[in-house]
């Protein structure tokens, strides 16, 4: 586990729901509770994509929200990660293969880092926010 | 020193120009510290509108909902802030009328 002394500048986050029953969505509301508080290492679930580092997406990508989630990815500015919390967004889970399904989330866009769990507890989502964090850190520190 | 003493306080052109240049120079210095890299392409400048795409027409902001049930309302109101100051000393000299007319009532 990082050290907080280590951070040197907070990832912010967007959350998406692309079609998620909202387990995993609660899980992203525990996770900024006082219980687990990622405020407490800079993340901050933001508004808008635009102020947002990572996009923090649940759901398998339906039908109706691949273009919606396309254009929400667009407008996070560069450079940006994709985190896919649970196991709908990273491999349709119990929708794979459904035909009202676009999804998993890395066949509509990128995914960087994966959170596995139906739904992850919010350790294991505290913990893709760190690989999250250490992909940006490697790409400032590189380029 | 140039300034105006007023009794209740000073005002003074030098400090006034003084706070808008180190204003000026903290908005630049932060300003710089941004991405030079930056794309507007993909609707990044666009609204976020929850993924969807901006209304072309009378889309107004986050509070667009607001603004579409209240229209009625605003049409009316919009009518009365002509942009004139003659129309506002206008609603000024009616409105302090009425608040003493009511004043007198009360006090008969």
């Amino acid at each position: 586990m990082m050290n907080q002394e280590e951070i040197k500048k907070s990832l912010w986050v967007f959350h998406l729901n692309t079609g998620s029953c909202n387990g995993c969505d609660i899980e992203i509301v525990a996770s900024s509770n006082p219980r687990y508080d990622i405020e407490r290492f800079g993340t901050k679930i933001v508004g808008t994509p635009r102020h947002a580092d990572a996009l923090l997406i649940t759901g398998p990508v339906t039908r109706e929200m691949e273009k919606k989630a396309k254009r929400v990815y667009e407008q996070v500015p560069e450079p940006k990660l994709v985190i896919s919390v649970g196991n709908c967004g990273n491999t349709g889970g119990v929708f794979y293969e459904s035909y009202n399904l676009e999804g998993p989330i890395d066949k509509v866009f990128p995914v960087d880092v994966y959170v596995p769990g139906c739904p992850p507890r919010p350790e294991a989502i505290i913990d893709g926010l760190k690989e999250a964090w250490k992909i940006l850190e490697g790409e400032e520190d590189e380029g | 020193m140039i300034g105006l003493e007023t009794g209740y306080g000073n005002w003074s052109p030098i400090i006034w120009l003084v706070s808008l240049i180190v204003i000026a120079v903290l908005i630049l210095f932060l300003r710089s510290l941004g991405k030079k890299d930056y794309k507007k392409e993909g609707g990044k400048d666009e609204e976020f509108f929850s993924g969807n795409e901006p209304p072309e027409e009378g889309f107004r902001g986050d509070y667009w909902g607001f603004f579409e049930v209240f229209e009625r309302y605003y049409k009316y109101m919009e009518k009365m802030h002509s942009g004139l100051i003659n129309d506002y000393m206008l609603w000024f000299l009616v409105v302090l009328a009425l608040i003493v007319f009511a004043l007198l009532v009360r006090s008969i």
